[in-house]
């Protein structure tokens, strides 16, 4: 059968698709893709559904049983991370959380051991199909490849703005079972007004004007504000107006000045880094604005291997500082398995990766295998923390009161996949304290709810805007010696009197 | 030149060789239970014309002094990776330092432009050469090899008792700077009782009892520890090194025995940790009826010898080094197993280095790693190192790295076995959460299979609210209601 009367036969509404799932199924859907209909419409069914898991992926949409009150009807599951959406579910520990890294995330299933569980239904999001008959999971691929060879049911969500990229990310039109074409509207005058309205609401005329200028200086498409409109509902709710304020800017947005500390361990990082790495870096709140602080600076020939690569990365590759060319796993490839482009030049950095043969993305199994990882030389990872502590415990998931803040990721994969790689170095990087100053991201030891997500035993280099922190082969004492070096000055009185007590007789 | 000639110019006294070290060098020791002695005692007799030698080694077995307060000034101690009885008072006393990384990343940060660690001086014990001038390391490898690579003088204390084992054992004649010739003496079962026969009559038979199975060299050592503890001390410190089966707690570890037995496979390959209840596993029938099973580990439990002896370990279906059981030291077994491992081909004897590195040890598939956890969280972070807090019981050692590896093999398993209790019942081993201070050894991504007397708790791919219900119907009874209080207030609204 030609693939174009598969697709028409299998193309129905939002509502018609939903019907496939059951009271108890467990329905998947991955990160980092924007379902436009079918949550509604599976939200819609709430009535009649009874015990439906929901294992869910970070997302800027704001999933509508995320709410208080559907625990009936939906449990949600998140995975690997939870990210700003639903933190506050999980703060009220109406969610529930699966930790375990990309790396490993198949193995109970692959190995069929007993009690492992397929998914019933998994939703994604795909570009329309080639030519051919396959369709790409775009920008984002992650575990969604994997997802739909697992899962029972499949359906998509068709966006043609998706695009299309080189690597494994396609996926045949028999594969799935139900298409649903949902590519956003522009919004109307009205439907504007009335986002902006709402906000004005909640945060007062003033903090919305400031928010407002902010997405008008970075020229941001619709699209975006739109994409942001759900992110938008937590502020001041679980954060600061003032930090979501800055962290919007710095972070999704890539405008205004970066911050004096952003330069200073862009400095440091830089120092780690040679000619001819291969690397991965993370996106978060001090990763992301690393790049365009200029951390690649004067290098030359680098490589990717990388999981989700933050914004100006794809300009990088275009621009020849990534060439690839020492790499010995795809060799002159940029390989991730998903690009989080920056909001204001979101679709500037997408023209760049679409069809480019440059690119390569990959499930996150295999990038994220720390085999794989290992295979190239040199390889460095860069990764973001909340705490580490004097023993070189690092933490980059909850804050106290065991308050989930994000999950493990695959930072436990990059870690040693680095370690493994011949010449390869670990990088942590995180701002010396939190909380305007008040607070010191180096602790003397973890405290009670704070996971730890990379243990001190696998711990390389720490960086801050104060410097470089060597930990791998080093004693205790020698090891609160770099840490309190790198922790703001104000703190470190107390921090050595707290490693004299901990470390000395 | 001949060797013969090239040894007999090397050839030091003690005293002469231990003029070497100079005040404010680096000097490293190899082995663990075969550490060199003479040398130490030769060292440590310079105390007063020497300042600020830098000592690193690991678990040590003797202390010539430098573990006692008072010598700070001369020398300055550094474990690396494992701390050990000996060492345990001078660390809980913050007297000397501790490098916590596991066994296969300390090197790497060693060979790191800006950062190389060089030995001024290494001391490592060899047997004596054979005809074509090598010495062998013996079977206490660890990393004698990595760390004198690293060392501008080596310095071998010769001990004709070192017996000769396969693998990449053995060091030139033309490798080594300076020979020692030191034997140190074995005690026999009469010197034994000879020395106990002042003590109380239950301590003498302990004694004696658990001198006569251990190996040779270390009766001294363990005469002497033992001396200085009372009966239920000697008891603890005999069910770590897996000499018998405590009475006490005999039934737990049946009974995490008879869980733990459901998880095993024939032809998987396996790793066993030394330390209760893990090295008494395969003695209670844990591996019961399973054959051709592999070996790839850093240590060996007492009895693993004995199961490659009875050929329930053949390596038959290892897909990497088949046939061959990988080893980096013969600790644990007993003197019986080590007369059969000794020059004997179906032992092989490697580098720690190399051994636990994830990804040499995830070559083999179905590849089952067994530690030992000291208390796990309801998410799943496991603690194999410090208790009541921060208190440092023991080093990571190889631990997180042959979990890892398990874990990357192809039908690999992580398990960790405990009790269920501890301190006599009184204190559940499964926690809601750790307490400030308790040390992460195993993240709990990385968490797979716990095992207790009450069953088997399956972690991987488990959700916090799936956790939180698995490891409390592994928890004792009289904990569970507490335990599934806290659960709901940490995973439920």
């Amino acid at each position: 059968m030609d693939w174009r009367e598969e697709y028409k036969r299998k193309l129905v509404s939002a509502e018609e698709a939903v019907k496939v799932v059951k009271s108890g199924d467990r329905v998947v859907i991955s990160l980092a893709q924007d379902l436009w209909v079918i949550p509604d419409a599976l939200f819609a069914r709430r009535d009649e559904l009874r015990g439906v898991e929901i294992l869910q992926g970070v997302t800027a949409t704001n999933y509508p049983w995320q709410q208080p009150g559907y625990e009936e009807s939906f449990i949600v599951n998140c995975g690997q991370f939870t990210g700003p959406m639903p933190r506050q579910m999980m703060w009220d520990r109406r969610g529930d959380f699966t930790a375990v890294t990309y790396a490993m995330e198949f193995k109970d299933q692959d190995e069929k051991r007993p009690g492992y569980i397929d998914p019933d239904v998994s939703i994604v999001v795909v570009s329309p199909p080639d030519e051919h008959g396959f369709c790409s999971f775009g920008e984002a691929m992650w575990e969604k490849k994997e997802f739909v060879k697992r899962a029972k049911k499949t359906i998509a969500e068709v966006d043609e703005h998706r695009i299309r990229t080189y690597g494994d990310n396609f996926v045949h039109v028999s594969e799935i079972d139900y298409f649903v074409e949902a590519t956003p509207h522009t919004p109307s005058q009205e439907e504007w007004d009335q986002l902006w309205a709402e906000r004005a609401a909640q945060l007062g005329p003033e903090k919305t004007q400031k928010l407002k200028e902010a997405y008008e200086e970075a020229n941001c498409p619709w699209y975006e504000v739109w994409k942001f409109k759900d992110a938008m509902q937590v502020i001041d709710v679980l954060i600061p107006f003032e930090t979501m304020y800055t962290l919007t800017r710095q972070t999704v947005l890539s405008v205004g000045p970066i911050p004096e500390h952003i330069k200073a361990i862009a400095h440091y990082v830089n120092q780690l880094i040679n000619d001819g790495d291969c690397i991965q870096i993370g996106t978060g709140n001090t990763s992301n604005p690393l790049v365009r602080a200029g951390v690649f600076n004067g290098k030359h020939d680098l490589g990717l291997h990388c999981e989700v690569a933050p914004p100006g990365i794809p300009e990088l590759v275009r621009d020849g500082v990534f060439t690839g060319r020492y790499k010995k796993l795809h060799p002159g490839k940029a390989v991730c398995t998903s690009f989080w482009p920056s909001s204001t030049r979101r679709q500037h950095e997408l023209e760049i990766i679409n069809e480019n043969q440059l690119f390569e993305l990959y499930g996150s199994n295999y990038t994220n295998n720390v085999n794989v990882i290992a295979a190239n030389d040199n390889h460095v990872s860069i990764n973001n923390a909340l705490y580490v502590d004097l023993t070189g415990q690092v933490n980059s998931e909850t804050i106290p009161g065991f308050l989930l803040w994000n999950g493990p990721g695959g930072q436990m994969d990059w870690v040693i996949g680095a370690l493994n790689s011949k010449g390869g170095r670990s990088i942590t990087v995180l701002p010396a304290t939190a909380v305007g100053g008040s607070i010191s991201r180096i602790i003397p030891l973890m405290e009670e709810g704070l996971m730890v997500t990379v243990p001190r035993t696998y711990t390389d280099f720490i960086v801050t805007e104060y410097g470089i922190a060597s930990l791998l082969g080093k004693s205790q004492r020698r090891r609160a010696e770099e840490l309190i070096a790198i922790a703001h000055p104000d703190h470190r009185a107390e921090l050595r009197k707290e490693a004299q007590k901990l470390f000395w007789p | 030149m001949d060797w013969r000639e090239e040894y007999k110019r090397k050839l030091r006294t003690p005293e002469e060789a231990a003029k070497l070290v100079k005040s404010g060098d680096a000097i490293a020791i190899g082995g663990s239970t075969d550490q060199p002695k003479i040398m130490q005692q030769a060292i440590f007799a310079r105390r007063d014309e020497l300042r600020g030698v830098k000592v690193f080694y690991a678990c040590p077995v003797t202390d010539p002094g430098w573990l006692q307060p008072g010598a700070e000034e001369s020398f300055q101690v550094t474990l690396t990776g494992y701390i050990g009885p000996i060492a345990r008072p001078a660390v809980t006393e913050r007297r000397v330092d501790f490098i916590p990384n596991s066994w296969a990343t300390t090197m790497k940060a060693y060979d790191r432009p800006g950062e190389e660690r060089e030995f001024d001086v290494y001391i490592v014990t060899v047997s004596p050469p054979n005809k074509h001038g090598f010495c062998c390391f013996g079977p206490m490898l660890w990393f004698k090899r990595t760390w004198m690579r690293r060392a501008k003088k080596i310095i071998a204390e010769v001990d004709e008792n070192m017996r000769w084992v396969y693998g990449d054992t053995t060091v030139h004649v033309s490798e080594i700077d300076h020979f020692v010739e030191y034997t140190p003496h074995v005690m026999s079962d009469e010197e034994i009782a000879e020395a106990v026969k002042d003590m109380e009559p239950e301590k003498q038979e302990k004694i004696k009892l658990y001198a006569s199975l251990l190996l040779s060299h270390l009766r001294a050592t363990v005469l002497g520890v033992f001396s200085l503890m009372d009966v239920a001390g000697i008891d603890s410190i005999a069910e770590t090194l897996g000499l018998v089966l405590p009475k006490a707690t005999e039934k737990e570890i049946k009974g995490i025995t008879d869980h733990f037995s459901l998880l095993i496979n024939s032809g998987d390959c396996f790793q066993i940790g030394q330390g209760s209840p893990s090295a008494f596993l395969h003695r209670l029938g844990g591996f019961q009826g399973r054959e051709d099973l592999g070996y790839h580990a850093e240590m060996t439990a007492r009895g693993v010898a004995t199961m490659i002896k009875e050929g329930q370990i053949t390596g038959r279906r290892k897909s990497f080094m088949p046939g061959k059981s990988i080893f980096s030291s013969a600790e644990g077994m007993s003197p019986e197993e080590l007369e059969y491992a000794a020059e004997n081909p179906k032992f092989e004897f490697y580098e720690t280095s190399w051994v636990t590195r994830p990804d040499i040890v995830c070559q083999n598939d179905n590849m089952v790693s067994i530690q030992n956890g000291i208390s796990v969280d309801l998410t799943g972070q496991i603690n194999s190192e410090t208790i009541f807090g921060g208190l440092p019981l023991n080093g990571p050692g190889g631990q997180p790295e042959s979990h890892l590896g398990a874990l990357f093999s192809k039908g690999g398993k992580a398990i960790t076995v405990m009790r269920s209790t501890a301190v006599g019942g009184t204190v559940s081993c499964i926690v809601p959460q750790f307490e400030p201070g308790t040390v992460v050894t195993v993240p709990r991504h990385h968490a797979d299979y716990i095992v207790t007397e009450f069953g088997i708790a399956k972690l991987m791919g488990k959700s916090f609210r799936e956790r939180a219900g698995e490891l409390i119907s592994v928890a004792h009874p009289n904990f569970r209601a507490e335990l599934k209080k806290e659960a709901q207030k940490l995973f439920w609204p």
